[in-house]
């Protein structure tokens, strides 16, 4: 339940209707919602730090649901998408959950679908941010690092020894040690599994 | 002389008179006679005295004749008045003439002799001859003429009874004119005028109102075996020593109607083909947008579950909004009717014309077949740009078939667009007033237009410029549009895309006012 905590449901769909109904529904069941005629009108105002998950209508006109789920792509924004559409054909389907759609559902559908997908699609969002969050704080600690100790951590990281690594940079054993130090230091970790562990972990191993 | 016996004293007058007077002896013989009768019997005075009447003058068949009465005259019948003979002349020329006889007698009372006067009545008679002559060809021609006309002509008198009844209408009517001189003429008509033939005569008679009578008209006759036709009737009335005749002019219609129940049937059949057609390619034109249609009724449907699924949600609340409720149900009850709307705008297009026409506005129809098409358009990311002159006259149509014509085009201009590098696609439609009894209206696209070949040809069935097009939906629409009159061309002068236009008359009002 906390997943929805600062989430909103965002609802683009041309047809003013179906943005009431599924307004009112999802406000009945306590989601924060907002809804928009068009594509355009949600990508102006949307911003990519916003928690939550996108009901999506493919069929619009100007831009359709598949285009904008492409841009959001483009733009880093990874708001889980549930798909909904007036008559689902296959390749629309196959092409949206490629797209990484979280869902593709055909309109009607049953509110009881509908909310826990949505259930589903916020909680997926709170674990991406979470995910997103965690890596960008290793990636941060990973941009405090000297150019040396980045190549001390990347061999280390590659399970070389102290002897090789400092044959490798033509350094003596005891200055890899030292760098090796600050770099359990700087990254937060106490054993060099653990380093591993966290490089793998958010896929920071190496550039 | 005895010749010299003198006239009676007014000598001159008897010379100067233009008839013959002639006086014979007992025998016959000619004591006197006067200029005239000397000039009209070609002969001298001295020529005819003394010679015997009779024989001279009197043509050969008359002479036993002439004698007798001659005879009658000295039997002592004193006058033979007026009779009339013939006379001879001398070159045997022969006179008519009527007589006025009287016997001369002496003192003692004995006839001695005859004096007779005679009028020349040739030239009367010949004149009478020639007339009554001149009349009997002339009755003769008419007759055959009323015997062999086209038409049938009957006459009948005052009480309805048949008194001439000519050859073709023995043969239309299967009785000889023996059969039915006499008879009532309602004999030849059906009911009810049979039974109310003799008193539409009698009020004809009384108050003069032709009803019938110099105009024509169409109505059913019976033959003699009981079989009705059709006839037109024209009778006129002609009042002869004040008596009424009345003569009806009657023509045969069974097979003049009878080719035109064919060319009615043909006509039909011609129409219920084009209405198959239209059918048809409506049911086509229908195919290619139920896509968009099957999405705008599921819409509003969609929207119903959503807002019903939030209203059984609300409640089941412990604390809810009864506006909030009401205001779902509204929604619920609003959707619904657009969906119902949505399908009524169906069935109108893909129900077969009726040929049932109506007064109504192009800009109506205009905005109708925009909404059918609506979403068919969005997808392709097509707009619409519409001109439409708010004051224009309303027409008379087929609502149906206008719009299919409308639909069709609008497709063509969308599909035209289709591979066109144009940023926004945009179908233009105007609606103008083209003469004062026209209206215009046009479609066009932004397309890469036609090259003047295939324009050409646009409009022959089968012809067409798609991948997948049947050639068939220009020529119906063209057709739907020249069955209400009007006409559906491409403008040739169109620079950049294509434009299609159609004219239609706008309706006469006051027959609108009466259909409506």
């Amino acid at each position: 339940m906390d997943d929805r905590a600062g989430a909103t449901v965002f609802i683009v769909d041309d047809d003013e209707a179906i943005l009431d109904a599924m307004r009112i529904l999802l406000n009945s069941e306590g989601f924060e919602t907002l809804t928009f005629k068009s594509a355009k009108d949600f990508l102006r105002s949307y911003q990519p730090t916003q928690a939550g998950c996108l009901i999506l209508d493919v069929q619009m006109p100007g831009i359709t649901g598949l285009e904008l789920q492409q841009t959001l792509a483009d733009i880093g924004a990874f708001l889980p998408i549930i798909f909904i559409t007036g008559h689902g054909d296959v390749p629309t389907a196959v092409q949206a959950m490629k797209g990484g759609a979280f869902e593709f559902l055909q309109k009607p559908f049953s509110d009881e679908a509908i909310l826990n997908y949505i259930n589903g699609a916020l909680a997926l969002d709170v674990k991406n941010r979470d995910q997103r969050e965690a890596r960008q704080s290793v990636l941060s600690r990973i941009e405090k690092l000297s150019p040396r100790e980045k190549q001390v951590m990347y061999a280390v990281s590659a399970g070389k020894t102290n002897k090789v690594i400092a044959k490798e940079l033509e350094l003596s054993p005891r200055t890899v040690e030292i760098y090796r130090s600050h770099v359990m230091l700087k990254m937060q970790v106490d054993s060099t599994i653990e380093l591993v562990k966290l490089l793998d972990g958010h896929k920071c191993s190496n550039e | 002389m005895k010749t010299g016996q003198p006239w009676p004293p007014s000598t001159t007058l008897t010379e100067l008179a233009d008839i013959v007077i002639v006086m014979l002896d007992k025998q016959g013989n000619i004591t006197n006679i006067n200029h005239f009768g000397c000039q009209l019997l070609e002969y001298e005075a001295l020529e005819l005295i003394g010679k015997n009447w009779v024989d001279l003058c009197i043509p050969q068949v008359n002479q036993t004749e002439v004698r007798n009465v001659f005879r009658q005259l000295f039997d002592g019948e004193s006058l033979v008045e007026h009779y009339q003979n013939a006379v001879v002349s001398s070159s045997g020329r022969e006179y008519t003439l009527n007589w006025h006889n009287l016997a001369r007698k002496d003192s003692e009372g004995n006839t001695v002799g005859t004096l007779s006067t005679g009028i020349d009545v040739s030239d009367a008679l010949y004149q009478k001859q020639r007339a009554a002559e001149t009349l009997e060809l002339a009755q003769a021609k008419t007759r055959v003429l009323l015997e062999n006309t086209a038409e049938g002509i009957i006459g009948s008198d005052n009480l309805g009874a048949i008194i001439s009844f000519n050859k073709t209408a023995e043969n239309m009517f299967g009785y000889r004119s023996e059969e039915v001189l006499g008879q009532n003429v309602q004999l030849l008509m059906p009911s009810p005028h049979r039974e109310q033939h003799d008193r539409y005569i009698q009020s004809y008679i009384k108050t003069g109102k032709k009803k019938i009578i110099g105009t024509g008209r169409e109505l059913t006759a019976v033959r003699k075996d009981g079989g009705e036709f059709p006839i037109f009737l024209i009778v006129t009335d002609t009042v002869f020593n004040g008596e009424h005749l009345f003569t009806g002019l009657i023509k045969d219609l069974t097979h003049q109607k009878a080719i035109e129940t064919q060319l009615i049937e043909k006509e039909n059949e011609i129409i219920r083909s084009r209405e198959r057609l239209a059918h048809i390619s409506r049911v086509a034109t229908l195919g290619e947008i139920t896509a968009g249609i099957a999405h705008e009724v599921n819409q509003p449907l969609a929207a119903i579950a959503t807002y019903a699924q939030a209203a059984r949600r609300l409640g089941k609340k412990e604390t809810f909004d009864t506006h909030e409720l009401s205001y779902v149900l509204t929604q619920i009850e609003r959707q619904a009717i657009r969906a119902s709307e949505v399908i009524q705008r169906l069935r109108n297009l893909a129900k077969q014309g009726d040929g049932h026409q109506e007064l109504t506005s192009i800009n109506t129809l205009i905005e109708d077949s925009i909404g059918l098409i609506a979403t068919e358009a969005e997808n392709h990311n097509v707009r619409f740009k519409l001109q439409l002159d708010k004051n224009l006259p309303l027409i008379n149509v087929d609502t149906v078939q206008i719009q299919q014509v409308l639909i069709n085009l609008i497709l063509n201009a969308m599909q035209a667009m289709e591979n066109t590098e144009e940023q926004t696609s945009c179908v233009t439609l105007t609606s103008s007033l083209e003469t004062a009894s026209q209206i215009r209206v046009s479609v066009s696209d932004n397309g890469k237009g036609m090259n003047k070949a295939d324009r050409d040809k646009i409009f022959t069935p089968f012809f067409t410029t798609k991948k997948n097009g049947l050639g068939i939906g220009l020529s119906i629409c063209r057709s739907l549009v020249s069955a209400h009159g009007g006409t559906l061309n491409i403008n040739h002068h169109k620079r950049k895309g294509s434009e299609f236009f159609f004219l239609l008359p706008i309706a006469n009002t006051v027959e609108g006012a009466s259909n409506g």
